[in-house]
């Protein structure tokens, strides 16, 4: 059956090399390897083969770097420039150090592929597809792709946190927000591309999710809740909070970044007693910072006989986006 | 020589010329009896005259001449016919009546004793200088001058002056009733005169005789007149001197009653003699006058005669604290606002009419004199400074918990401006910071009133917190708040410090919690502001808007920091 393959393989991309052999210089791809920074190539180009890694982008904040509501809202409707850069970036190998400059064409990709895979015309990435065509040239560069410097390029602050919090055998940030997994480079979408993909090795790599979503925060935190009654009926509780994640929660530099722990009291029937929270924010010194317990005192009134300790981030409305911890206890009583 | 002395002089030299007189008187007469008898016949013939006949004739010229030599009788106690006496019981051989013979019968009887000695206290005669017959001549009925010109009183050891003289003897010198006129039968030696109550009754029963006052009759009243002016009487020496108006008082307006209780007749009752102690004076009804009255222990505090106009609301003041006897009204009144009151009349108060505060009497009508006024209580005497009381306050009851000396200080020359000792951070909720204190008062004060304000920030900078919430002046519908909103304070981007703060200030201020990308995007806010404003104001120009349309535009951008976005909206809005 393989040997079946192989055959009918070698014998389509003998005569598609046929075909690319009659023009040297340019690939039946040849538009994602162009180095014209006014038309650069699209993430909807590389969506034809890297069809998972597209998925991922596309639901990640990265796709929506620039056209979120709350960036357009932030730039003035893009008016302030000076954010492009990281919001909708060139490729970063066109400046040395810091930000990208500003892509300009299809802003509205935000954070695409080329920011981080393309130099000069030349595709780059951690690792090599093992296809037996390649329908463009890569360059491997697995070292810096693993590094946490890579995101730092936009994500300053952040990577100056991590640097100050991380230990040697920290991990970085691919280490948690690209999660590791074990396929091909490209996924088959026609003819073509199955004929490929059938060369390709199966090597272990990341997810372009990012998002902390993807995030599996199992041992993120360790929160403590001891919950008492008092003598007059009312709960006492004390919530605390320890971080291991190598920066702050919640991070970054811009935009509106949220984290708050509240305590929930609950009666008998489940309905709400009380809530007592803290809002944490890196601007305001607030912030949860690895290692640094946060506790959270609160008392709830009598008839409270659950309390839910809840770490999460929150938006702008106060609406929980994602929770990062949550314990539930009954409320220990006393003799 | 006195008159006494000239007449006894020339009563000597008389009697001397009557003996002789006599004796030749005598002699020529016996020659004519003896002549004539003989005539008639009645007498013998002198052949014929016996020893008898000489001896009768002797005898009867004898008694004749006794008769013509002793023409007044005796005093009773004598014998009273001198032709029964025996002459030289009395008299020696010169006719004179030596001191001796008299004390041979009255016996104990002591004269010339020297100054100093016992007797002259005790005994009539002993400060008599002189003989016995030099007072007590006899042949004339009687020993003694009883006659009231003649009588020396003043050597009976209680000399008569004054009312004394004039007295009749009778009054000290008793004599049975039948013979009140008779001097002759009247006791006079022995009448008590030591002491003034010896004849006279005291009209003051004593109020005067014992205690820390005592003092004698004499110390007020004299024989020459003892009531109305002629009362030697200091009435200092009561204890009450009696100044200005109680000088002019009449004695019974204050001493009112008798010491048993009856009314003091007025002055104006007959004025009369001292009144005597009974018997002596029995029948002679002590009138009613100011002896009579109580006189000690009339009560001295002056509300025992004033009315108090202050209806005791000055208690436990002394009235002697502000008035004097001389003077007790106008400015006469010893009172200094600022010692004797709760309440220093200084600044404007010092000017003012007392009826401006004091303007009530006791039963809330006007005072018709400020001695009628409600001086107590008046406001600001009540120990707080009540000074709505006289004031209307212009803050309306707004600063009701504060004392009003907080801030107005009643002794400046003003209450206001420069002189308000007000503080805004030590007086009101609130100090003022840099950029506060160049405010005037009514940037954010709009009345008088003063009324506290919120000390938040939104409290007066309402419209920038509406913003900061999304909400703009002039727009209908509200942006979503400001990241800001609710979780910044205000004073991490407005410095109390901050005088006059730059858009580079305030780029600082972003920085300082972001990065310094937030300070150029707050930069470039501000020129995209200042663009926007322009272009609204040239089409507001262009399509002939109105002046307040301008300002709306102008407030569009101040609270364009606060809500940019929705801000930058309206002004393109109204660019258009």
């Amino acid at each position: 059956m393989r040997g079946a393959r192989v055959v009918i393989g070698v014998g389509v991309v003998a005569g598609a090399l046929g075909i690319l052999a009659q023009a040297p210089g340019c690939s039946l791809y040849s538009e994602l390897t162009r180095a014209d920074r006014a038309s650069t190539p699209a993430p909807n180009d590389c969506a034809a083969c890297h069809v998972e890694q597209h998925a991922e982008w596309q639901a990640s904040a990265h796709a929506r770097a620039f056209t979120a509501p709350a960036f357009v809202e932030a730039t003035d409707g893009h008016a302030f420039g000076d954010c492009i850069g990281c919001h909708a970036p060139g490729s970063l190998y066109d400046v040395d150090e810091g930000p990208p400059a500003a892509r300009l064409d299809r802003l509205a990709d935000g954070v695409d592929c080329q920011a981080c895979h393309l130099d000069h015309g030349e595709l780059v990435g951690p690792v090599h597809g093992g296809a037996l065509v390649e329908p463009h040239p890569v360059r491997v560069e697995r070292e810096l792709y693993t590094r946490s410097e890579l995101c730092g390029r936009c994500h300053e602050g952040t990577l100056a946190e991590w640097r100050r919090h991380a230990g040697p055998a920290e991990r970085t940030c691919q280490g948690c927000h690209m999660t590791e997994v074990t396929r091909t480079v490209t996924q088959a979408t026609d003819l073509t591309s199955r004929v490929l993909v059938a060369f390709e090795d199966v090597v272990p790599q990341r997810r372009h999710t990012f998002d902390v979503t993807s995030v599996d925060l199992t041992d993120a935190f360790v929160l403590d809740l001891s919950i008492t009654r008092g003598d007059d009926g009312g709960v006492a509780a004390v919530c605390s909070v320890t971080s291991r994640v190598p920066h702050l929660v919640p991070t970054g530099d811009f935009g509106f970044r949220e984290a708050e722990l509240v305590l929930d009291g609950r009666d008998a029937d489940g309905a709400s007693t009380g809530r007592v929270g803290r809002a944490l924010y890196k601007e305001l010194g607030t912030a949860l910072a690895p290692g640094e317990p946060l506790v959270l005192t609160g008392a709830l009134p009598v008839g409270t006989v659950r309390v839910e300790a809840v770490l999460s981030r929150v938006g702008r409305g106060g609406e929980r986006r994602h929770v990062l911890i949550r314990r539930e206890q009954a409320v220990e009583e006393g003799q | 020589m006195t008159a006494r002395e000239r007449l006894a002089a020339v009563r000597a030299l008389a009697w001397r010329l009557r003996r002789v007189l006599a004796l030749a008187g005598v002699a020529g007469l016996a020659v004519t009896v003896v002549t004539v008898s003989i005539a008639r016949g009645a007498l013998p013939d002198p052949r014929r005259v016996t020893v008898e006949d000489v001896a009768l004739v002797a005898s009867r010229a004898r008694a004749g001449v006794h008769r013509a030599m002793l023409p007044a009788s005796l005093a009773p106690l004598h014998g009273a016919d001198p032709a029964a006496a025996d002459c030289a019981a009395c008299h020696d051989v010169a006719a004179r009546v030596p001191d001796a013979k008299c004390l041979a019968c009255h016996e104990g009887i002591v004269t010339n004793a020297p100054p100093g000695a016992a007797a002259r206290a005790t005994s009539v005669h002993a400060s008599f200088e002189g003989r016995c017959r030099d007072c007590h001549a006899d042949h004339r009925d009687h020993l003694v001058d009883l006659d009231r010109e003649a009588f020396n009183h003043a050597r009976a050891r209680f000399p008569l002056e004054g009312e004394h003289a004039r007295a009749r003897c009778e009054a000290c010198h008793e004599a049975p009733a039948q013979v009140a006129a008779d001097l002759t039968r009247m006791k006079f030696q022995g009448v008590a005169h030591g002491s003034c109550t010896d004849c006279h009754v005291d009209p003051h029963e004593g109020e005067f005789a014992a205690g820390a006052r005592a003092r004698g009759c004499t110390s007020c009243h004299d024989a020459h007149g003892w009531t109305g002016d002629a009362l030697r009487f200091d009435h200092r020496a009561s204890g009450f001197a009696l100044d200005g108006a109680h000088a002019r008082t009449a004695c019974e307006a204050c001493h009112r009653t008798t010491r048993a209780g009856l009314p003091v007749a007025a002055r104006g009752a007959p004025a009369s003699s001292a009144p005597l102690a009974a018997p002596r004076a029995a029948g002679l009804e002590a009138p009613a006058s100011l002896g009579h009255a109580r006189l000690r222990g009339t009560v001295t505090a002056c509300a025992a005669c004033h009315q108090d106009p202050h209806q005791g609301t000055l208690a436990p003041k002394r009235c002697d604290a502000c008035h004097r006897a001389t003077t007790w009204t106008g400015d006469d009144v010893r009172f200094d606002h600022d010692r004797d009151a709760t309440f220093a009349l200084r600044g404007a108060h010092a000017t003012l009419a007392c009826a401006r505060c004091h303007e009530r009497g006791h039963d809330g009508s006007p005072a018709a004199s400020l001695g009628r006024a409600v001086l107590r209580g008046v406001g600001p005497h009540q120990g707080a400074t009540d000074c709505n009381a006289c004031h209307e306050d212009p803050h309306k009851g707004a600063l009701a918990a504060k004392r009003c000396d907080a801030c107005h200080d009643a002794g400046a020359a003003a209450w206001k401006g420069e002189a308000l000792r007000f503080d805004h951070g030590r007086d009101a909720r609130l100090a003022l910071d840099a950029t506060h204190a160049p405010l005037d008062c009514a940037a954010c004060h709009e009345t008088k009133a003063f009324r506290p304000l919120e000390t938040s920030c939104a409290g007066c900078h309402a419209t920038e917190a509406r913003a900061l919430q999304g909400a703009l002046p002039g727009l209908a519908a509200a942006a979503s708040p400001d990241p800001h909103a609710g979780l910044v304070d205000c004073a991490r981007c407005h410095l109390p410090t901050d005088r006059d703060p730059q858009p580079a200030t305030f780029a600082a201020r972003c920085a300082a919690c972001h990065t310094p990308r937030y300070g150029e995007l707050f930069l470039a806010r501000e020129q995209r502001l200042g663009e926007l404003l322009a272009r609204g104001r040239a089409a507001v120009t262009a399509r002939g808007g109105s002046a307040a349309e301008q300002a709306a535009l102008d407030a569009l951008v101040r609270q364009g920091h606060h809500a940019f976005a929705p801000a930058a909206r309206a002004l393109q809005e109204r660019a258009r």
